[in-house]
């Protein structure tokens, strides 16, 4: 008789158990919802660092290479580089963040790195020497400049 | 009214469907949005290095006229030399207009050329150019003059084509050399040119046509270019009358 009940019975949970049962399960798929949101976005700002790392190696080492192919140009024709300036700008931050530049001499590259482990490398290829450098993001205005005495790229803050 | 009376939860369903999708839509924008907000990559024109490059080749070219017009006038070496400074004036100031209208400055300064002594005999008439270069290929006939003023051991010309001519130069003084061959063209190069200062005249017909190769002096230009992303200051020697 009473399984029979049981069988019947269509009331299932009492309207307040019902309400808190509802109330929790909205509060939980929320908080899902806001938690994968949270996810995505960082996600996301990770991998646009990354492409701006990319983009921005890819520019500094266009930038190196011209300025190589300049002095080289000058000196095959039997010619003296007295001065040569060439400036680049950096952003101050990229997705709200800071980040290093790296230019090292052997190997040749650009390493662009960040705190969330948004990492580019850009490789370039130079013949005059080029002197290391740690470039921390804030600062935004920089210049690459010829060393005549050692015939080298020295990079300064512009 | 069929539908709103309905309470077989079918409106239910499908408003249910319709928020499923609507949220894929949002988080796929959502996505690409904080993507491009996030890209940090600022426009800007740089100058192409091929326009320092073309500022060189025009300089070049101006320098070679102004000295051939200023020496076919005749007069002596001042006369020759104000001819040229003129012609260079002129070129600067129009050059610097030009320029400016892009935004970029450019100043030409030249060297007085009439105490200077004539260039080596390297590929760039400067002391460390190449010592060993050729000077023109395929050549039929020749007629080669050359003028050394300064002699500091061996120089040769060399004539090569299936056989080799070289011509020893000894001391100082001006030599003058014919060459001519029907069907079997040859290259003129000098050897050990850095051992060696003066000027030279080829003329003659290479490739079908006729030539004319010589230089007198190098001439030391000094460039000074400017524009929103380089700076620089060039000196550059070019040979003159080519």
């Amino acid at each position: 008789m009473h399984s029979k009940n049981f069988l019947i019975n269509d009331e299932a949970v009492s309207i307040s158990i019902g309400f808190i049962l509802m109330f929790s399960v909205s509060v939980l798929v929320f908080t899902a919802l806001v938690l994968s949101f949270y996810s995505i976005y960082q996600e996301t700002e990770k991998s646009a660092m990354q492409a701006s790392f990319k983009i921005i190696g890819s520019e500094i080492s266009e930038k190196i290479t011209t300025f190589d192919m300049i002095v080289n140009s000058i000196n095959s024709s039997g010619g003296e580089v007295n001065s040569l300036e060439y400036e680049f700008s950096l952003p101050g931050s990229i997705a709200g963040k800071s980040y290093t530049m790296n230019i090292t001499n052997s190997p040749y590259q650009i390493i662009m790195e960040s705190d969330n482990g948004a990492r580019s490398v850009s490789p370039f290829n130079i013949t005059i020497n080029i002197t290391e450098r740690k470039i921390y993001s804030g600062s935004e205005n920089y210049k690459f400049k010829y060393d005549t005495n050692n015939r080298s790229i020295i990079i300064d803050e512009d | 009214m069929g539908i709103i009376q309905n309470n077989d939860a079918q409106f239910m369903l499908l408003a249910g469907f319709i928020i499923a999708i609507g949220l894929v839509i949002t988080t796929v924008m959502f996505s690409s949005i904080i993507f491009e907000e996030n890209m940090a990559i600022g426009g800007g024109s740089d100058p192409s290095k091929n326009e320092l490059v073309n500022l060189i080749h025009i300089t070049k070219d101006e320098t070679r006229a102004a000295y051939n017009n200023s020496t076919a006038s005749g007069g002596g070496n001042t006369a020759k030399f104000n001819n040229f400074s003129k012609q260079m004036q002129y070129f600067n100031g129009n050059l610097s207009k030009m320029y400016a209208l892009h935004g970029e400055t450019v100043n030409i300064s030249w060297e007085n050329w009439t105490n200077k002594g004539y260039a080596n005999l390297t590929d760039n008439g400067t002391a460390n150019g190449v010592s060993n270069w050729t000077v023109i290929e395929n050549v039929k006939n020749s007629n080669i003059t050359v003028d050394v003023i300064y002699f500091n051991g061996a120089f040769q010309i060399r004539l090569k084509n299936s056989t080799e001519k070289l011509i020893n130069i000894t001391s100082t003084g001006t030599f003058s050399f014919i060459n001519s061959t029907a069907n079997d063209p040859y290259s003129i190069a000098f050897v050990n040119g850095a051992n060696a200062s003066g000027r030279f005249n080829m003329t003659g017909n290479a490739s079908g046509k006729q030539f004319i190769r010589a230089r007198d002096y190098v001439i030391n230009t000094t460039m000074t270019f400017s524009s929103n992303r380089i700076k620089t200051i060039l000196t550059i020697p070019f040979s003159v009358p080519w």
